[in-house]
């Protein structure tokens, strides 16, 4: 995101602003803005963000909820978020995006290090959809931990593999090879052929 | 007749240092900011000096985010 003064008047000052959302990334950073402006010097130029971006959690299995089930079968994930930091995080509340078609439950398995998130489907209807969960946390500058989840409720009578209609490898005989003469010869005909 | 012809020579020079220094003139101190170390899901808000050292309002028509 950015916002800047689209006018400054000579001799004056004036400022460009860039708001980096760090969700999701993790170690060396690199963004970029282009800016153009009337400067006749400088109509087109890049200005360059560079942030060393710590993560909060290790959660496992991996990072985020990813839930596929066929339709009238409930399916269940659970995620552990290990803290990172040597100081205590807690995560003090939680939102739930999708509150009508998954249950969420967190639990805390070790006060400031550790916890377990449980999500259940319960989705009555085929559907497809992607969403952030939002952890408050205490003990980091981190107004909202975002945790995507996956939703992916199929009608199995429906539902086509991935890669489309797969055709069964037709079955063939194996060719039976002439037999190779020493030196390379024909073998001489079968009488009668 | 001397002085005349100093006055058409400075007028001269004027005329073509003029658009030399009209226009606007961006000048910034950095534009490459190291925010540091944050948290995975921090916002980081990064201000960019901009002065204006030219005679003419300098106009920032568009940023665009990599």
């Amino acid at each position: 995101m950015v916002s800047f003064d689209k006018t400054i008047p000579p001799g004056g000052r004036g400022k460009i602003t860039i708001t980096f959302d760090s969700t999701g990334y993790q170690g060396r950073v690199r963004k970029s803005a282009m800016v153009w402006t009337n400067d006749p010097d400088e109509e087109r130029f890049e200005l360059i963000l560079r942030a060393d971006i710590k993560p909060v959690f290790q959660i496992k299995p991996w990072g985020r909820v990813h839930l596929s089930t066929p339709l009238g079968q409930p399916a269940e994930q659970t995620l552990t978020f290990l803290n990172l930091l040597e100081g205590p995080v807690e995560i003090t509340g939680m939102t739930n995006p999708m509150e009508d078609l998954v249950s969420l439950e967190l639990n805390t398995v070790e006060k400031g290090r550790a916890y377990e998130l449980k999500a259940t489907t319960k989705a009555e209807k085929k559907i497809r959809k992607g969403a952030y969960i939002n952890f408050k946390l205490s003990g980091v500058p981190v107004e909202e931990y975002k945790v995507m989840i996956f939703l992916d409720v199929w009608d199995p009578k429906t539902k086509k593999n991935r890669t489309g209609t797969v055709k069964p490898t037709p079955q063939t005989q194996p060719r039976e090879l002439a037999p190779i003469t020493p030196g390379g010869a024909k073998p001489e005909p079968k009488s009668g052929s | 007749m001397r002085n005349a012809t100093l006055s058409l020579a400075v007028g001269l020079v004027l005329l073509w240092a003029g658009p030399a220094l009209a226009g606007p003139d961006l000048k910034m101190e950095s534009k490459d900011i190291d925010a540091g170390q944050a948290f995975a899901g921090q916002k980081l808000e990064v201000e960019y000096q901009v002065t204006n050292a030219g005679d003419a309002d300098l106009e920032i028509k568009k940023v665009s985010p990599g």
